[in-house]
């Protein structure tokens, strides 16, 4: 998993003794998964202050129900991102979707990311047009790519995450790149920085 | 799309993640060169966007302060039985001592300094209440637990001193309450039993061994009481009228509780015979 802090934490012990109530385990698995389920959640809804209330929201669940996790070959991380990906569907039924952000909100957002302005619309206008070439994604290939690119899951945590086998992921993967590519216009920096690296 | 190219494309993401460069890696697939490279670039581009995505120390720090809201709300979860029993002595001082590391680490930044002055509505006051709640369930003696109820309770006159000179008198009043509770998870921990009426309060004899811990919490008491009776007293003498009386009414309130802890573990108990709302900190200590 590549969430987390320097410290070596053996994630399973810790989920053994937070479902027994210790507090400390509770607040080192928040420690530990948070930025990387923070990510994910940014990625999906495209709104820093929605992802934190659906992160802090994704650990209260986790509470609510980790007594009734199992061990059955799937590791504790591809469990949590169920939880958080069932969270973010349930907050886009009760808002409506906002793929894009109005330029204008990176004049009053105050980001937890860029440190200037023109680099933060930066960003913003290629996270806009990110969002805009996962419309042509399945739900699945756009799961996969979120949590592969965004949470940085491994192969193997993102199928057990999603249910499938990894070869499945693979082509998933494969195939939701495949089309992000051809979706992506030329204005957006990200083509255009990939295209500049691959140069080098 | 044949399975060759996607697990090329698959070994080439993960050879990227540990820092292997686009070209070296697209050049072990020679036949997939053509469609390797713009599919890794748009990989590699869509992950760095990501990653810019970053979750702020206070945002983190209020996420980890509904986790803790939430676990004491909703009680701990029961306990599990059976195969994961046996684990049980040793997991709680692991994890606690892990959770403790990991909380100093969360410090790192100044977070942990940030927090220390906070008070009740600032932005880190949770991260501040939650190391509190860590400190006091790593496994230590009672006294030593008594002692440091004590200190929190100090610490809560602090910061009910600091929202009075704010104005924020709503707060500082529910402080005056935890204040209270404080001291009554010290007297538990002390092993005396406190009343409001101290004809009641039981004498019984303290073993030897941890007379010598009483008497230093008594004294911490003493000090503590005195100096949070001492601020007080000034602030009131610089407040208008009608907040006067509300704060003197702290006061009092706080007074009685430390004046009842001091009492139950003093050795001596020829002033429980005094009404005690008329005898000060400083009278009953130099008796």
């Amino acid at each position: 998993m590549h969430s987390g802090g320097d410290v070596r934490i053996d994630v399973d012990e810790l989920v053994r003794s937070a479902q027994k109530g210790d507090a400390a385990s509770l607040a080192a698995l928040y420690q530990h998964f948070s930025d990387a389920i923070y990510r994910y959640v940014s990625f999906k809804t495209g709104s820093p202050g929605d992802a934190e209330d659906i992160t802090a929201e994704v650990f209260v669940k986790m509470l609510e129900s980790i007594r009734s996790f199992k061990y059955r070959g799937h590791p504790f991380s591809s469990w949590l991102y169920r939880i958080a990906h069932n969270l973010v569907v349930d907050h886009f039924r009760t808002k409506s979707r906002k793929k894009t952000l109005p330029i204008e909100a990176a004049e009053n957002t105050v980001g937890a990311t860029a440190f200037d302005l023109d680099e933060y619309v930066d960003l913003k206008l290629t996270m806009r047009h990110v969002h805009k070439a996962m419309e042509v994604l399945t739900s699945l290939q756009e799961e996969v790519i979120s949590l592969r690119f965004a949470a940085g899951l491994s192969l193997a945590e993102t199928a057990s995450a999603v249910g499938k086998k990894e070869n499945a992921v693979k082509a998933l993967q494969h195939a939701g790149v495949v089309k992000m590519r051809r979706a992506l216009t030329p204005e957006a920096n990200l083509t255009f920085v990939a295209e500049q690296q691959g140069a080098r | 799309m044949s399975r060759d190219l996607d697990n090329a494309f698959d070994d080439c993401l993960d050879r990227m993640s540990v820092g292997e460069d686009i070209r070296e890696c697209v050049g072990r697939y020679p036949r997939f060169q053509q469609e390797l490279l713009p599919l890794l670039q748009t990989a590699m581009a869509t992950e760095q966007m990501a990653s810019k995505a970053t979750y702020g120390v206070a945002a983190k720090a209020r996420g980890l302060g509904r986790l803790m809201d939430a676990l004491s709300e909703r009680g701990v979860p029961q306990e599990r039985s059976g195969l994961f029993y046996f684990l049980r002595p040793l997991a709680r001082p692991v994890a606690l001592g892990l959770g403790a590391l990991l909380l100093v680490g969360f410090g790192v930044g100044g977070t942990a300094v940030a927090s220390s002055d906070s008070v009740p509505g600032d932005t880190l006051y949770w991260f501040k209440t939650t190391r509190e709640s860590i400190s006091l369930r790593v496994p230590q003696p009672d006294m030593r637990r008594a002692q440091t109820h004590a200190a929190l309770a100090n610490e809560r006159g602090r910061e009910m001193r600091s929202l009075l000179a704010k104005g924020n008198f709503v707060r500082a009043e529910r402080l005056a309450l935890r204040i209270g509770n404080h001291l009554n998870k010290s007297a538990n921990y002390s092993g005396v039993f406190v009343t409001g009426n101290p004809n009641e309060t039981v004498v019984r004899p303290m073993s030897g061994r941890r007379i010598p811990r009483a008497l230093a919490l008594q004294a911490m008491l003493q000090r503590n009481g005195g100096a949070l009776h001492a601020e007080l007293a000034q602030m009131i003498d610089e407040m208008p009228p009608g907040r006067q009386r509300l704060v003197q009414k702290m006061m009092r309130r706080s007074d009685l509780r430390y004046f009842i802890l001091i009492n139950a573990l003093s050795a001596d108990r020829s002033s429980q015979r005094l009404p005690f709302w008329r005898i000060d900190i400083s009278a009953s200590a130099s008796r």
